[in-house]
């Protein structure tokens, strides 16, 4: 109602002018509309989805009884269509989020189903991770045509599909095509961002988009030592983190953060696989083993990934400690900085560089434990006392004791868990 | 610029990639099947399942091997050109494979390396190929009853696929089982 009233002020003082203004009542109309009617659009779109699928079932059962021109002239028919209520969307139903989310499913859907019948009627040959490229290609325009972030999620499942197909295939060419999809999304993402930062469709980008990275990270060929792909993992994680820090999804609901969510899991993971000694002995060794010098294994396809990442974590560590000291970032945003030191140092002094990600670690849980005491929160010192007992159950590993000395320790450690949660809640209950 | 006009620019451009990607599979599928020569290929066949583009035999030919004197110059997945010539039966048989196109006067078609194998002790060597016609998409019934044929001694007649060729591009056009064209079997 108060922008109503600001739309009918600013007219009558000739600020706007009458189709301004209407289209400020229609815009403001329909975002009211849908931030309270999500429901038709969520069934709006599962009803795409569903005929979309129903489309795609019948058509891939091969319509042999037909000639091939007649299949080739109905192949069409699902895009066609499509292709026209798209046109009629975006000449009528611009701001009707139900239309558009649903048309742009549609669309999608019947790309496939388009290049999958004429693959059908004319023998085409090909793999399914070639096919799923070409598809996703032809889609990517669809989220930024229609503005729909449903689309967007449709065309990253894709691509991550796209991406798992090519990681199990022996020959796959090209390592760089599930980059070049998701790159072609990222004016989309950070749209989506900017225009609509509250809408719940923005917040399950939050999660799709990290886990098609790490999907996508992970089917790269590792061909001939994997030890490049800690360092992309390590700045895949640590930039999630940061991501994950800045103020905008700061400021959102927690269960909407899955960049600071799958930052902090992430890292931790990798923390406690590089804590054990096995991993640094031998490390640079078997890089340099595999035949192929340092430098040149930066030019296959996990090496460029870790050092696009690798340069893009520092650019975001030096932005975030820009916008606040130092002293201010947590420990996981610059956590990755010293993995890489550690990963170098490992080169001339293994043991300085396993004892190091080991303290590295155990900075991480004492901070967490320390800021978790300071602020009263029971989560956040729980963590880091999880990360400090699973830290030395992991050199449990590596130690030979007795059973008695295990015992002890495990005993001790227990004992500590309650008697720092009993803690927490008395200095609750004190602080009220 | 207006938004609105560039919003109706991306959809013009993307109807067009849409549309256009097809058509042109479409245009030069049908030249070869139009204008190509028809090439018989023997063969024996394994059956998995496509789960976007329906269900589908995947073929494999008697002419897919052939020797080469310099098997180190070949890996797999590269793109191979493959002359052939037919025997006194009408089936095709390979003859020789190189890097480049043949000249208009040598059949050929272009293919894949699959396997590189040398020859123990020698030089020499063959390369298996995966030829770009090695499947044919059936609805499920047909592909497991022509599967069943295929696999099943018979004096009906030979299973072959017939591809057409043109300037070193195939298409394949038909597939008959045991003398019989494999879009007419019917489960029985």
């Amino acid at each position: 109602m108060g922008i109503q009233k600001d739309i009918e002020e600013l007219l009558e003082q000739g600020v706007i002018s009458k189709e301004t203004a209407e289209r400020l009542r229609q815009y403001y109309r329909s975002r009211s509309q849908s931030s309270r009617n999500w429901v038709p659009i969520v069934f709006g779109v599962l009803g795409a989805l569903l005929a979309g699928f129903g489309i795609i079932l019948v058509i891939g059962h091969n319509w042999n009884m037909l000639s091939r021109y007649s299949r080739s002239v109905l192949a069409f028919l699902p895009l066609l269509g499509t292709q026209g209520l798209t046109a009629y969307v975006l000449r009528r139903k611009a701001y009707d989020r139900v239309w558009s989310e649903s048309v742009a499913v549609l669309l999608i859907l019947a790309v496939g189903a388009t290049l999958s019948l004429i693959s059908q009627t004319y023998q085409l040959v090909g793999d399914i991770e070639a096919f799923l490229f070409l598809w996703m290609l032809l889609a990517f325009p669809i989220p930024y045509v229609l503005r729909s972030p449903t689309a967007s999620l449709l065309y990253l499942a894709g691509i991550t599909y796209h991406a798992l197909e090519k990681g199990f295939s022996f020959d796959a060419p090209f390592p760089g095509s599930y980059a070049l999809l998701f790159a072609l999304l990222v004016p989309f993402i950070l749209l989506l961002y900017r225009k609509r930062p509250e809408s719940n469709f923005t917040a399950f980008h939050n999660w799709v988009v990290p886990l098609s990275l790490i999907i996508g990270l992970s089917t790269l060929p590792t061909d001939p030592s994997p030890a490049l792909m800690t360092v992309a993992f390590v700045a895949l994680m640590g930039s999630f983190f940061m991501i994950g820090q800045w103020k905008f999804f700061v400021e959102q609901k927690a269960v909407k953060n899955g960049y600071r969510r799958f930052g902090q899991l992430g890292l931790l993971i990798l923390l406690f696989i590089v804590s054990f000694e096995d991993y640094w002995s031998g490390l640079w060794s078997k890089l340099l083993e595999s035949g192929y010098p340092p430098i040149e294994g930066l030019f296959k396809a996990h090496g460029i990934a870790a050092l696009i990442l690798t340069t893009g974590a520092l650019i975001l560590f030096f932005l975030r400690v820009r916008a606040h000291s130092l002293k201010r970032l947590d420990p996981l945003e610059g956590a990755f900085l010293v993995f890489l030191f550690f990963f170098g140092l490992a080169s001339v002094h293994v043991p300085s560089a396993y004892i190091g990600s080991n303290l590295l670690l155990l900075g991480i849980g004492v901070h967490r434990l320390y800021e978790g005491a300071q602020r009263s929160r029971l989560g956040t010192v729980n963590l880091g006392a999880l990360i400090l007992v699973i830290l030395i159950l992991s050199r449990f590993f590596e130690v030979e004791l007795s059973f008695l000395a295990r015992g002890i320790i495990f005993i001790l450690l227990g004992l500590g868990f309650f008697g720092l949660n009993y803690w927490i809640f008395q200095k609750r209950r004190t602080d009220g | 610029m207006d938004k609105k006009k560039l919003i109706w620019g991306a959809f013009g451009v993307m109807v067009l990639l849409q549309l256009g990607v097809p058509f042109r599979w479409i245009y030069q599928h049908e030249k070869v099947l139009q204008k190509g020569t028809p090439f018989k290929f023997r063969l024996d066949p394994v059956d998995p399942s496509d789960p976007f583009r329906g269900n589908y035999m995947t073929l494999e030919y008697e002419a897919d091997s052939v020797p080469v004197e310099a098997p180190g110059a070949w890996d797999h997945g590269d793109r191979a050109y493959v002359s052939f010539d037919t025997t006194d039966q009408g089936f095709v048989r390979l003859l020789d494979v190189s890097q480049r196109p043949f000249g208009e006067d040598v059949n050929y078609f272009l293919s894949e390396v699959d396997a590189v194998h040398r020859l123990e002790g020698l030089k020499r060597g063959w390369i298996r190929l995966e030829h770009p016609f090695d499947r044919y998409f059936l609805p499920k019934a047909q592909a497991r009853n022509a599967e069943e044929r295929l696999w099943s001694p018979s004096e009906e007649g030979p299973s072959y696929a017939v591809v057409r060729i043109m300037d070193g591009k195939a298409c394949l056009e038909e597939l008959i089982v045991q003398g019989k064209p494999a879009d007419r079997i019917i489960e029985e």
